[in-house]
Order: structure tokens, then C-alpha cells, then sequence
């Protein structure tokens, strides 16, 4: 009884304050436009570095369009137009002089559904690397191992790294996308509803990773499971047809939301 | 049966006999080609016919029976009254003495009855004048006798083997020593021609020139010289003396004979080697007597080349555009006026394509190339004229459009995901294509070559305006650099039907051939396309998971 008072009022005393995070993307009011109709409104949001955020609301709220918006993944959409501004680390990303190529390299991307390359498990981890002109066998070797243990993986596939991707497991699959998103090192990495294809042990190894990886890494992750965001993130973000309702650490929203749209959405009332 | 009919039966009954009348068909092709053509290499049984003459007296006619068709005359005694004749069509050989091999004889003029198997004949296939069909008699050489009677088989067979040893021999140095003298020859005059035409034939290098062609003219002396010699050593041999029908003789030069064997001695074991020794020397040798005997070794190579060649230059055109066309156009009017254009090229004819084959290619690009670097060569054209370059390009032309269709239906089927998998890890649109999108989508233009290589090795009207020939003096591929000679007039297995069976002096003689041939063509195509159909599957295999 009183080890768990005291367990809460620690956390309360180091409660998370969005003030004293150091900032790794900024966006300012932002729109997206579907030709013409408008998926974004005039977001405004801060994301803390080496912490995991999570984006939650109900489906076509915009979630993952937003998500693509930090990696310029909507640039491949020919309707898609935007307008206001997105600072990663203080520079302009959507500014004409960045390189599209060397932002998803500081910025990684591990979509919904796996989505493995046809080709060994070792080449589909060593992916990036290879683009970016590196042939080193060693580094290649330690990197993919690295990235490998990373993604909680490298004890199941160390002895069939040349096996094709494709024969893993959907779990599987999911964390070697994840290990080949690392293995390039990005400073932040989106995560759009990693575990909605899998079962319960791959998804619990997937948070876990999460965990693990945000010593490293900025998190930036989309859920419909209200159990997970608040599990896994420090941050988290109602959104609603578009709008950024509220924004602020796990821990508030969910025992203290202070809109009643917000609470009526995690206590299951719609979406 | 109302409800019979609403479950629909009947239409699953109308596409189960589609589907087994095209079986039925396609099979039942295949097989009279493949009766037809295989015939064409048994040892017939010889026969002879005692033929009524008009004047009352018979006449021995020996030869194979070859067909039989049935001819509509009218009764003797009513004239109202019409039967059907069978006719048969004998083929006798013996063209130099009797001027045709083939009779027609009417059965009313024979007894059938007293048809009988020509004892001992022998037949002797020569290299002219088609083949003799006669009795043996004797063996002579300068007018002296050599061996007569039970010997001369024997003896026969062992010349005919010594003689072709030394045909073979003939053949080697005409054909590979001499041919690649000439060949240098020519180009040592194509160089002197260039020389002269930048004024800079005289002193060191007109030495030079001097000092190879006398050289290369020696070696081309000494090798006629031996040539000669072994010529020399084939005439002494001697010639085998036939007597045929009517007690006339034949007398036939040992190294005029391909080989002779005697069909109505042989068992069946014999016969099976003999129809297989046939096929052989149907593959490997070259044409004669203006391609209605002898083999098509050389429309064999003309038709591979020909259509590697294609697949070589139409995998790279369609493929590009393709990928132009299905990643980077913007969809609009152009786009779709473009694709419709494609499609409608699929359904150009042959023949317009070979037009433009030799307008656009052989004269204007070939011209232009002529002009640029052989003008030294003028008057005689190099490239301006057809050859293997431009019908391979020609039909790269034809079967464009069937390449770049499932190519970008290929394309098409790449999940996106994969495509935002590799530009999310930092990859340009033209990284992730090249190393993506294009590998995965090498099946679909596997088929789409599958289809081309079966399009392009069918064809033949466009080929005959762009560089098939008849007769081609030297094959386009060979082992004097660079291996393979663009420029090159080359033959056509679909050609060399056409040629020879419709346009040869002797249709009859040439008919089996005609199916031997399409059969030869057929099984080229099939090969190619499983070739073609197993690399396909290989790759498939290495992608299957995809396609859940
Ligand atoms: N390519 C597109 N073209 C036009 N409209 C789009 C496109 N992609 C998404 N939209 C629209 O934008 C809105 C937001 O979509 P988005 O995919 O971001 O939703 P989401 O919050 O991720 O939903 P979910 O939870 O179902 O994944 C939706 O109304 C959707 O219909
Ligand atoms: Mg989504």
C-alpha cells in the first residue's frame, strides 16, 4: 500500500513537461490538401527528442497523413499540396534546397503492413547501407548485426541471414523492417501501426523494442490501441477529422483530459 | 433440365468442347506435320509396276509409292456414269536419264495384283541429280572393271566412305581455311580502298598491304593446291555402274554419292538407324540442289540468330519504355494517345513493317552508315543493304508493343508499399526502380519475351524485304572476328518453306521436305520458348511470395 503511494507520487514528482524537452521536429501551423479537400487544419506541435509520441484517433482523422508529412512521403501523391512549415532540428524540411533522399535517411519510415523486399535477409537490412555507396564487408556484417539485435531479431535469423525475407513470419517480417529502418541510423523514426498485423507476443516484442529504442532514436508512433499508446509513449496526440484536439504527455491525457471529445474517444465512446 | 439450365451447365459444356475442339486441333496439326515431315526420312520400300502401255505392251516402272489421289472419269460403257480412279504418284529418281523423278500412273493401266517388292534395288543419293534407283552391277574405274557381282556392295560402301572422308576434308578447307583467306583478302582491299580514298596509299603502308596480300594470295594458292590434290584423290575412286528399268546402265561417280542403302533388305532396326542418320543429316548439312535436297543447317543458325539478335535489342527498347511510360509520364492525354498508338501497332501488318524495315533502316540509316564509314566501299553497299542488323531490328520493331505491354503490366503489379519501402530508406525514384521495382518485374517481361520470340521466329513476309535470302554463301554467325557479321544475308527456316515449296523447280520432289521443315521450325520455336519459359519460372520462384 504504501510502496504504491509512493510509486505514484514519484512519477507525479518526474511527471513530463513538454517545456523542458529538447525539440527534435517542430510544426507550425500546418495544412494538407487532397486537391482540394483539406486533411490537415492548421497543426501546431512540438516533438521531444528520444521520446516516444504516439498519434491516436478515430480512423481517417488524418494520423498517418501527418506522419508522412515528417518524411516527405506525401510528395509522391501528385494531388497532395501543403501549406506552413516543418522544422527538423531547426531546418526547413519542405524548403526547395532539401535533399528529399537525405532526409528519409535522417527520418525512417516502418509502414503498417510488412513490407520486406524480395530479397535475403541480410541484403533487405543492409538496404540503406548500400545505397548510401557502402561496401565494406565488415561494416556491413557489424552494422546488420547491430540493427539485427536491435530489433529484437538477430537470435532468430543469425543462422539464415541468406534466406530469402519473404519466408519469416509476419512478425518476423514487421521487425526486420524495423531493423532495416535502423540500420541507417535516422535520428527520428515514424512508426504507423507497427503491430496492427500481428499477434500478441510479436506486438509486446515490438513495444518492448520501442522502449528500447527510444534511448536512440526520436519515436514518432500511430495506434488504435488506446492500451498501447499508453504503454509505450511519453506524448500523445488526439486527433480528430484533422484537427490536433489535444497534445500532451500520456500520463495527463489519459487519467486527466481535459476535453471532453478526448475523453469520450479513450473511454470508447466512438471512433 | 429447367434447372439444369440455371445452374448454368450448358455454358460450362459449350467452353469444355471449345476448349477440347482447339485441343483437338492443335494436336491434330502438329501430328500430320510431324507424319508428314518425320516420313520424309524412312527408307520407303521400292516397288515395281508393271505399267499397260497404249500400244499394248508393259512397261516396268520402279520406284516408291509417294501419294494417291483419287481422279473422277467416266465409265467406259456409260458415260453418264462417273468413278473415282486412284492415281499414284511414283517417285522413280533416275532424273538425268528419264528428265523427272516423279510419274503419275493410273491404276486402270496396272494389274494390281502383279505390284511386287523390286528385289535388290539399291539407292544412291547424290549430291546432283536427285537419287538413282537401280540394280548394282559393277564397279569400274577408267573403263576397267573393278569388281562386278556379289562384291560390289561391299566394295561400294567402303569407297563411299573413303569419299567421304575426303568430301569432308574438301569441305573443311573450301569452307573455314579458304573462307577465312577470303575473308581477310577482303578486308585487306576494303583497307587498301580506305587508304586510297585519304590519299595515304603509298610508301610504309602500301608495303604493308602489298607485303599481306602476297602473303594471305600464297597460303590461298597452297591451299588450292591441296584442295586440288584431294579432288584428284576423289576422282580416282572411280564410278559404280547401275542398270535400271529397260536394261539401261547408269554410271554414277564415287564422290557424286551421298550414300546408298537398299531399302528392301533392310530390317527394322536398320531402317530406325537409317531414319534417325537421315534426320541428322538433314540438321547439319546445307542445302542443294536449289534447297529442294539436302539439309537446312544454315536456316537453322539464320532463324536462332536472327531472333537472339531480336530479343537482344527489343528487351532493352521495351523495357525503357515502359518504365518511362508506367513511373514517370504524368497521366494525360498524351500519355493515353501514346498507349493507344502502342496497342495499335500490335495490330499493324507484318508486311508494313518490313516496308519500313527497308525504307527507314536498310536505306536511310543504312545509307547514312555507308556514307559515314565505309564510304571507301562505294559503290558496293555494307550496311544500305538488307541484312541480319536490320531484320532483327525490323522485327524488334513488330513485337515491340507485346514487350512494353506486359512489361508495364509487370510494373503495375508491384505493391506500392515496396516502392515506398525502398524510397523510405533514402533511395531516389530511380534507385528504388532499378533495384526494386525493375528485378521484381523481370517474369512479366520474361512473357512479354516469350510472346516476341514466338511472334518474331513465325514471321516471314516482313524478313524477305530485309535481309532473308535464298541461298546465303556464308553463315551470320562463324569464327572469323567479330563472330558475328551484322551486315550479313542470312536464311530463314520460314522462308525456306515458302521457297521450297512454292517456288522450286520441282514441287512434287519437295513436298516432305516442306513438312520436314515446318516441323523443324516448330520444334525451334517450342525450344526457344520453354528456354524462355523456364528462366521465367526460375525467377517466378525467387518472388512467389509476392503475391499474397
Ligand atoms: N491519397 C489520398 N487521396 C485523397 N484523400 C486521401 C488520400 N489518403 C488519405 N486521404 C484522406 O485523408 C484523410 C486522412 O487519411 P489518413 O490515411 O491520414 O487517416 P488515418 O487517420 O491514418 O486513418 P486510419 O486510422 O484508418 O489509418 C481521410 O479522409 C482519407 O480519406
Ligand atoms: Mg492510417
Amino acid at each position: 500500500m504504501s510502496e504504491l503511494k509512493k510509486f505514484s507520487m514519484e512519477s507525479a514528482s518526474d511527471k513530463l513537461r513538454l517545456e523542458d524537452e529538447k525539440i527534435a521536429i517542430e510544426v507550425k501551423d500546418w495544412n494538407l490538401y487532397y486537391g482540394t479537400k483539406q486533411a490537415l487544419h492548421g497543426i501546431t506541435m512540438q516533438l521531444p527528442e528520444n521520446r516516444v509520441t504516439a498519434f491516436i484517433g478515430p480512423s481517417g482523422c488524418g494520423k498517418s497523413t501527418l506522419l508522412r508529412c515528417f518524411n516527405r512521403m506525401n510528395d509522391l501523391i501528385d494531388t497532395v499540396s501543403v501549406e506552413g512549415s516543418i522544422l527538423l532540428h531547426g531546418e526547413e524540411m519542405y524548403s526547395k534546397r532539401m535533399d528529399v533522399s537525405a532526409l528519409r535517411r535522417r527520418v525512417g519510415m516502418v509502414f503498417q503492413k510488412p513490407n520486406p523486399f524480395p530479397k535475403t535477409i541480410f541484403e533487405n537490412v543492409c538496404y540503406g547501407l548500400r545505397l548510401q555507396g557502402i561496401k565494406d564487408k565488415q561494416v556491413l556484417d557489424e552494422t546488420v548485426e547491430w540493427a539485427l539485435r536491435g530489433a529484437n531479431l538477430w537470435e532468430e535469423v543469425k543462422d539464415r541471414l541468406d534466406d530469402n525475407a519473404l519466408g519469416l513470419s509476419g512478425g518476423q517480417q514487421q521487425r526486420l523492417c524495423i531493423a532495416r529502418a535502423i540500420a541507417i541510423k535516422p535520428e527520428v523514426l515514424l512508426l504507423d501501426e507497427p503491430t496492427s498485423a500481428l499477434d500478441p507476443i510479436s506486438t509486446l516484442a515490438i513495444e518492448e523494442l520501442i522502449f528500447d529504442l527510444k534511448k536512440t532514436f526520436t519515436i514518432l508512433i500511430v495506434t488504435h490501441n488506446m492500451q498501447q499508446a499508453a504503454r509505450v509513449s511519453d506524448y500523445t496526440a488526439f486527433m480528430y477529422m484533422g484537427d490536433l484536439v489535444e497534445y500532451t504527455d500520456t500520463d495527463s491525457l489519459f487519467t486527466n483530459p481535459k476535453l471532453k471529445q478526448t475523453e469520450d474517444y479513450i473511454s470508447g465512446r466512438y471512433g | 433440365m429447367r434447372n439444369w439450365f440455371n445452374k448454368g451447365e450448358h455454358w460450362i459444356w459449350f467452353s469444355a468442347s471449345a476448349v477440347s475442339v482447339s485441343v483437338v486441333l492443335v494436336f491434330g496439326l502438329l501430328a500430320m506435320i510431324a507424319y508428314k515431315g518425320l516420313l520424309h526420312f524412312w527408307a520407303h520400300d521400292v516397288y515395281v509396276y508393271p505399267v499397260s502401255t497404249a500400244n499394248g505392251q508393259v512397261e516396268e516402272v520402279v520406284g516408291e509409292l509417294h501419294d494417291t489421289k483419287f481422279k473422277l472419269m467416266a465409265d467406259e460403257n456409260n458415260p453418264k456414269v462417273m468413278h473415282e480412279v486412284p492415281e499414284y504418284l511414283i517417285k522413280t529418281g533416275n532424273r538425268d536419264v528419264y528428265g523427272i523423278d516423279f510419274k503419275w500412273i493410273n491404276s486402270k493401266n496396272i494389274d494390281l495384283s502383279q505390284i511386287k517388292l523390286a528385289d535388290d534395288i539399291t539407292v544412291i543419293e547424290r549430291y546432283e541429280w536427285g537419287n538413282v534407283y537401280g540394280h548394282l552391277a559393277s564397279l569400274t574405274l577408267d573403263g576397267k572393271l573393278i569388281a562386278s557381282g556379289a562384291d560390289v556392295k561391299d566394295k561400294l560402301q567402303n569407297l563411299v566412305e573413303k569419299s567421304n572422308v575426303l568430301l569432308d576434308k574438301i569441305h573443311h578447307i573450301e569452307k573455314s581455311v579458304m573462307g577465312s583467306i577470303n575473308y581477310q583478302i577482303e578486308e585487306l582491299r576494303l583497307e587498301e580502298k580506305k587508304l586510297r580514298a585519304n590519299k595515304e596509299y603509298h610508301g610504309e603502308a602500301k608495303a604493308e598491304v602489298e607485303e599481306k596480300r602476297a602473303e594471305l594470295s600464297e597460303a590461298f594458292i597452297k591451299q588450292q593446291a591441296s584442295m586440288q590434290e584431294l579432288y584428284k584423290q576423289a576422282d580416282v575412286l572411280g564410278e559404280v555402274v547401275l542398270t535400271i528399268a529397260g536394261d539401261q546402265k547408269i554410271a554414277v561417280k564415287i564422290r557424286q554419292i551421298v550414300r546408298f542403302w537398299q531399302p528392301n533388305n533392310m530390317s527394322m532396326l536398320e531402317k530406325l538407324g537409317f531414319f534417325f542418320s537421315s534426320i541428322g543429316h538433314f540438321l547439319t548439312e546445307d542445302p542443294r540442289e536449289a534447297n529442294t535436297e539436302g539439309g537446312v543447317f544454315p536456316a537453322i543458325v539464320g532463324t536462332v540468330t536472327m531472333v537472339l539478335l531480336m530479343t537482344v535489342l527489343v528487351t532493352p527498347m521495351g523495357v525503357l519504355a515502359a518504365v518511362y511510360m508506367s513511373e514517370y509520364a504524368k497521366n494525360g492525354p498524351v500519355l493515353r494517345m501514346v498507349r493507344i498508338s502502342i496497342n495499335n501497332l500490335a495490330g499493324v501488318p507484318s508486311i508494313v513493317f518490313g516496308i519500313f524495315g527497308l525504307g527507314f533502316f536498310v536505306y536511310i540509316l543504312g545509307g547514312s552508315i555507308d556514307d559515314l564509314f565505309y564510304g571507301y566501299a562505294a559503290p558496293s553497299p555494307v550496311f544500305g543493304t538488307p541484312g541480319l542488323l536490320w531484320a532483327s531490328l525490323t522485327m524488334a520493331l513488330l513485337t515491340l508493343p507485346v514487350v512494353i505491354v506486359s512489361t508495364q503490366e509487370g510494373l503495375s503489379r508491384i505493391p506500392r508499399s515496396l516502392r515506398e519501402g525502398g524510397l523510405a530508406l533514402g533511395a531516389t525514384k530511380f534507385e528504388t526502380i532499378t533495384r526494386i521495382v525493375l528485378p521484381m518485374a523481370t517474369p512479366a517481361i520474361m512473357t512479354g519475351l516469350i510472346l516476341a520470340i514466338a511472334r518474331a521466329a513465325g514471321e516471314v513476309a516482313p524478313l524477305m524485304l530485309v535481309g532473308v535470302v535464298k541461298l546465303a554463301p556464308e553463315l551470320p554467325i562463324d569464327f572469323n572476328a567479330p563472330f558475328i557479321h551484322l551486315e550479313n544475308k542470312f536464311m530463314h527456316l520460314g522462308f525456306h518453306i515458302y521457297d521450297v515449296g512454292f517456288q522450286s523447280p520441282n514441287v512434287e520432289a519437295s513436298q516432305p521436305l516442306v513438312y520436314a521443315t515446318s516441323l523443324l521450325l516448330v520444334m525451334i520455336i517450342l525450344s526457344l520458348n520453354l528456354g524462355a519459359i523456364m528462366i521465367r519460372n526460375r525467377l517466378r520462384e525467387r518472388y512467389k511470395a509476392l503475391d499474397n
